[in-house]
C-alpha cells in the first residue's frame, strides 16, 4: 500500500498498483525504496485527487503501453473514448481542466489523453469568440487584425 | 466561473489530438478557429508540423510548378499552403456544382477544370467521386446518405468527369510531347499517358512506377548482385535475369487464356496494382523502368508480333552469352525475351533473324531495322492498336453479367482513339477519319471533353490543312457541336403549360424519369426521352414491324434505358408503368447498377409516399422537358421515408418554344440492339424565369 499526502493535507491509502499508474509516484517510489512515509503531492487537491484515483483503480489492470508507439498509433488509439472513461470524464469544466493537469504533473499519459480528447471534441464547432470562452482567453487583436483573421478563415466555416 | 490557464504543452497535445483526415472538417476547422482567437493561442495552433500532417493526409496530387510557387508565396508555412489548397478547393467544388446544373455551357466548365483547376483539385474531386447510396438500398460496407441529396446520382457522375477531363490533358500534352519532343519522354511515361484516359493521373502512375524501381534495386543490392559499371563482375546480362526473377516474385507474368485480353493490361495503373498478369507490351515496359533505374541502357524493340528489349553493355568474357554478330570493344546489344523469361531469357539474333526470314523480310536494312530499339511514338501507337484488339474479345465478355461494363470499356477505346490521333501525322487520311469518329464518341459520352478536342487534339491533328476536304468537314462539325455545347438556346419537347400534351398537341402519355415495364417482354427500365412519332430510319421500322404495332408508326415512342445495359426504343403501346411499391428502392439501386448512362442524364431517384418510384431529370433533360418535371412531380405525391436537404437547382421554362429537330446519329460503336438517338443536347439562351420547382408543395 502507498500513502499519498494532497496539497489540502488530506491522506489516502492505495494499492501499489493503482499509484504506478502514475510514472511520477512509481518513480518516486522506485527512488526511495520500501516505505511507509506518504508521498505529498502539492499540485493536487483532494478532490481531484479523488477522482484520479478512481480513474487509476478502474484501469490497474490495463497492459502498459509500448514504450517506442508509433505517433500515428496514439491518435488511431486515442480517437475514440471507452464508454467508462466517458461517463468519468462527464464532469463540469473546471474539474475537467483539473483532471487535465494532474494527470500531466503526475504523469499519467493514458488519462491525460482522455482528457485532451474531451477538450478537443469541445472545440469542435465552436466559433473563436466561443473558445476564448472555453478557455478563459484574452482576445488580443486589434479589431483590424481580428477582421483580417476572420476574413483568412472563411474557408474553415461550415457553409 | 474562474478558469484555469493550461500550460503551452496541454494545448499542443489537444491540437495534436484534432485528427488529420482527407474528408473530414471538423477537427481542422477547430484547429483554424483557435488559431483566431488571440495571438498566444495563433502561436501554438499555427505550428508547422501539425498543419504539415493535415495538409499532407489531404492532398496527395499537385502541379509540381504551381506547388513550389505557393511554397515560395507561403513562406513554408503549412498553415497558410493548407489554406490556399482549401480554397481552392472550394473553387473546383463551386464548378462542379455548375457542371451539375449546367450554369455554363460545358466546355467553359471543362476547360476550367482542365486548364485552371488541373490536377491540384483532383484530391478534392475524388472524394465527391464516391457513390454514395441512400441509406436503406446501401449495402453495409458502403457509404450511405441518411437525407438523400438533390443531386446524389448526379454528383459522383460528374466529379469523375471533371477528374477525367483533368489526367486527359495531361495524357494528351503527354502524347504531343511524344511527337514533337520525343526526347524529353520516356517510354514509361508515353504509356503511362493511357491511364488519365481512366481518371489516373500519369503523373501518379510514374510515381508508382518509381517507388517500384527502387524496391527492386535495394532487393537486387541486398542480393549483392553487382550493379556499378565498371566493377569486374559487372554483367547486364545477370542484371536482366535478376530483374526478371524479381518481377516473377512481384507476379509480373504473362497472362493466360482470357485473361490476356483484359482491358486492365494495357493500363499502367492497372498492371503496377491488380492486372499483374499482363500482356508482353507492359511487362517490357516494367522491365525497361526497371533496368533503365539500374543504370543499365535497355529499349523496347517493336519485333513483329512478339515485342521485346534490347540492352547494351559489356558483357565480361567469362560469360556464358557471347554472339559472334557484334564483338566491338567488348560492346554488345543483347536481345532479352521479358515475357518468356522463365524459359529462355536471351533471344540469339540469329533466331531473331531466321523468324524475321520467315516472315518473309529478306532485306537485311529492313532486318536491321526491325532489330533496333523502337521509338516511344511507335510503342504507344503499338499500345494503341493492342486496345483496339482487346477491344473486340471484350464485347464478347459484355453479355457475362459479371464482366466488365460497357461504359469503362468505351472510355478504354477513347484512349486509343485519342493515341492514334495525337501519334499519328497530322493531315493523314487515317486520322482525320478517327477524328471523325471521336466527334461521334465525345458527343455521346463525355461533355466535358470538349474544350480538349477544340485545343489539344484538333490543333494537332487538323490544324493547318484546311486544303483536306475531310479535314474541313471535321473542323466544321466540331464548331457546329462545340455551339450546341455552349449556347443557350432552349428547345422544349414538352413545355409547362401544354402537359401532358408535347409542344405540336400530340398526347404523350409517360413523362420522363418514370420506371416502366414492358408490356410484351417484361424488361424493366427508365425512360429517358421520347418522340410524338417514330424517329428510327425506313429500314429499322421495317425490320422491327413498326407497322404491325395497334397504333403503328404515329404513336409516341419512347427511348428507355433498360436493365440488362441496352438502350431501346419502345412504343407507346408496349410502355406500363412499373409499380411494386414494396420494393421500388430495390429496383432503383438495379437500374444504377446495371442500365447505361442513367448517371449522366439523371440527378437523382426517389420514391413518393405512395410506392411510385422515380428518376429526376438531370440539368440538360429539364431543359427540355419542363412539363414533364411538373407531372413527375403530381405522380410522386408526398416524399417517402427521406428529407431532401435544399440547395439551389436551375429549372427553366421555354419562352416561346419551337420543336426540336435532332438529326438521327448512330452512337458509335454501334450497339447490339436498334441504336437510339441520344436525347439530344439541350440548348437556351435568353434569360428565362425559372420554374417554382423546389418551392413547390411536393418538394417540403
Amino acid at each position: 500500500m502507498v500513502t499519498l499526502t494532497t496539497s489540502d493535507n488530506e491522506t489516502f491509502t492505495v494499492d501499489k498498483k493503482v499509484a504506478e499508474k502514475s510514472v511520477l509516484i512509481k518513480n518516486m517510489l522506485e527512488d526511495v525504496g520500501e516505505s511507509d512515509q506518504a508521498i505529498p503531492l502539492p499540485n493536487v487537491t483532494a478532490s481531484v485527487l479523488k477522482k484520479v484515483l478512481e480513474w487509476c483503480e478502474h484501469h490497474k489492470d490495463d497492459p502498459a503501453p509500448p514504450e517506442n508507439e508509433d505517433k500515428d498509433d496514439t491518435r488511431k488509439r486515442t480517437t475514440d473514448i471507452s464508454e467508462w472513461d466517458q461517463k468519468f470524464i462527464a464532469v463540469d469544466q473546471e474539474m475537467l481542466f483539473e483532471i487535465i493537469l494532474a494527470a500531466n504533473y503526475l504523469d499519467i499519459k493514458a488519462l491525460l489523453d482522455v482528457g485532451c480528447k474531451t477538450v478537443a471534441n469541445m472545440i469542435k464547432g465552436k466559433s473563436p469568440e466561443e473558445i476564448r470562452k472555453l478557455f478563459n482567453i484574452v482576445n488580443d487583436f486589434t479589431p483590424e487584425e481580428e477582421a483580417q483573421i476572420k476574413k483568412e478563415n472563411e474557408w474553415a466555416e461550415d457553409r | 466561473m474562474a478558469h484555469l490557464a493550461l500550460p503551452i504543452e496541454i494545448y499542443e497535445h489537444i491540437f495534436q489530438l484534432l485528427v488529420p483526415s482527407p474528408t473530414e472538417d471538423a477537427d481542422v476547422f477547430a484547429l483554424a478557429q483557435c488559431a483566431a482567437t488571440s495571438s498566444f493561442m495563433r502561436s501554438i495552433a499555427t505550428a508547422n508540423l501539425v498543419w504539415m500532417a493535415h495538409y499532407q493526409v489531404r492532398y496527395l496530387a499537385s502541379n509540381p510548378i504551381k506547388e513550389t510557387e505557393r511554397i515560395a508565396a507561403c513562406n513554408g508555412s503549412y498553415f497558410k499552403l493548407y489554406r490556399m489548397r482549401r480554397l481552392l478547393d472550394r473553387r473546383a467544388l463551386d464548378t462542379l456544382q455548375d457542371a451539375i446544373y449546367r450554369k455554363q455551357g460545358r466546355c467553359t466548365t471543362g476547360r476550367l477544370f482542365a486548364y485552371d483547376l488541373g490536377i491540384d483539385v483532383h484530391d478534392v474531386l475524388r472524394t465527391q467521386s464516391v457513390m454514395r447510396w441512400p441509406r436503406n438500398i446501401a449495402k453495409t460496407d458502403e457509404p450511405a446518405l441518411d437525407s438523400l441529396t438533390l443531386d446524389w446520382i448526379a454528383r459522383p457522375y460528374w466529379a469523375r468527369e471533371a477528374m477525367t477531363v483533368i489526367t486527359k490533358l495531361e495524357a494528351l500534352r503527354l502524347w504531343r510531347k511524344v511527337v514533337v519532343q520525343p526526347q524529353y519522354v520516356s517510354f514509361a511515361e508515353g504509356f503511362a499517358a493511357f491511364s488519365g484516359f481512366r481518371g489516373v493521373s500519369p503523373q501518379q502512375v510514374i510515381k508508382d512506377l518509381n517507388a517500384l524501381c527502387k524496391r527492386c534495386e535495394s532487393h537486387l543490392r541486398a542480393k549483392g548482385v553487382s550493379l556499378e559499371s565498371g566493377l569486374e563482375d559487372y554483367d547486364v546480362v545477370n542484371i536482366s535475369n535478376e530483374i526478371c526473377l524479381w518481377m516473377r516474385e512481384e507476379g509480373f507474368r504473362l497472362a493466360a487464356g482470357v485473361d490476356y485480353h483484359r482491358m486492365e493490361n494495357h493500363f499502367l495503373d492497372c498492371v503496377i496494382t491488380t492486372h499483374r498478369d499482363t500482356l508482353p507490351l507492359s511487362l517490357v515496359v516494367i522491365f525497361v523502368s526497371l533496368a533503365r533505374h539500374l543504370g543499365v541502357e535497355a529499349h523496347p524493340v517493336g519485333f513483329p508480333q512478339h515485342v521485346h528489349v534490347l540492352v547494351r553493355g559489356h558483357v565480361p568474357s567469362t560469360s556464358r552469352f557471347f554472339f559472334p554478330g557484334f564483338p566491338e570493344r567488348g560492346e554488345e546489344y543483347i536481345h532479352l525475351d521479358i515475357a518468356k523469361s522463365d524459359e529462355r531469357l536471351v533471344l540469339p539474333r540469329s533466331h531473331l533473324i531466321s523468324i524475321l526470314e520467315g516472315m518473309g523480310v529478306t532485306n537485311s536494312v529492313q532486318q536491321g531495322q526491325l532489330l533496333q530499339p523502337a521509338n516511344v511514338r511507335d510503342m504507344c501507337g503499338r499500345a494503341g492498336s493492342n486496345v483496339q484488339h482487346s477491344f473486340h474479345t471484350e464485347l464478347e465478355a459484355l453479355a457475362n453479367p459479371n464482366g466488365p461494363r460497357y461504359s469503362y470499356i468505351r472510355d478504354c477505346v477513347h484512349a486509343a482513339m485519342s493515341a492514334f490521333v495525337m501519334l499519328s501525322t497530322p493531315g493523314t487520311r487515317g486520322a482525320t477519319t478517327m477524328l471523325m469518329h471521336m466527334l461521334n464518341y465525345v458527343e455521346d459520352a463525355h461533355r466535358l471533353d470538349w474544350c480538349l478536342m477544340q485545343y489539344e487534339v484538333f490543333p494537332n491533328d487538323v490544324g493547318h490543312h484546311t486544303n483536306d476536304v475531310g479535314a474541313v468537314q471535321v473542323r466544321d462539325q466540331l464548331i457546329h457541336m462545340y455551339e450546341l455545347q455552349e449556347t443557350n438556346e432552349l428547345q422544349a419537347k414538352r413545355d409547362a403549360d401544354s402537359m401532358p400534351l408535347a409542344v405540336d398537341g400530340t398526347n404523350v402519355e409517360f413523362h420522363v424519369g418514370t420506371l416502366m415495364r414492358h408490356a410484351k417482354f417484361a424488361y424493366i427500365g427508365v425512360i429517358a426521352d421520347w418522340n410524338t412519332k417514330c424517329h428510327q430510319p425506313e429500314q429499322w421500322m421495317r425490320e422491327m414491324g413498326v407497322d404491325m404495332l395497334s397504333r403503328g408508326r404515329n404513336q409516341p415512342f419512347y427511348t428507355v434505358f433498360a436493365m440488362d445495359g441496352t438502350v431501346r426504343y419502345v412504343a407507346e403501346e408496349n410502355v406500363e408503368v412499373h409499380t411494386l411499391p414494396s420494393d421500388t428502392w430495390g429496383t432503383i439501386r438495379e437500374l444504377l447498377m446495371n442500365a447505361k448512362n442513367i448517371e449522366m442524364h439523371f440527378d437523382r431517384a426517389e420514391v413518393g409516399k405512395n410506392g411510385v418510384g422515380k428518376f429526376i431529370m438531370g440539368a440538360d433533360l429539364r431543359r427540355e422537358f419542363p412539363g414533364d418535371v411538373l407531372l413527375a412531380q403530381k405522380e410522386l405525391g408526398e416524399l417517402q421515408l427521406f428529407i431532401l436537404a435544399k440547395t439551389e437547382q436551375s429549372v427553366v421554362v421555354p419562352p416561346g418554344v419551337t420543336h426540336p429537330t435532332a438529326p438521327w446519329k448512330p452512337p458509335w460503336p454501334v450497339p447490339p440492339w436498334p441504336p437510339i438517338p441520344p436525347p439530344p443536347k439541350p440548348p437556351v439562351s435568353e434569360p428565362v424565369p425559372p420554374l417554382p420547382y423546389p418551392e413547390s408543395p411536393w418538394f417540403p
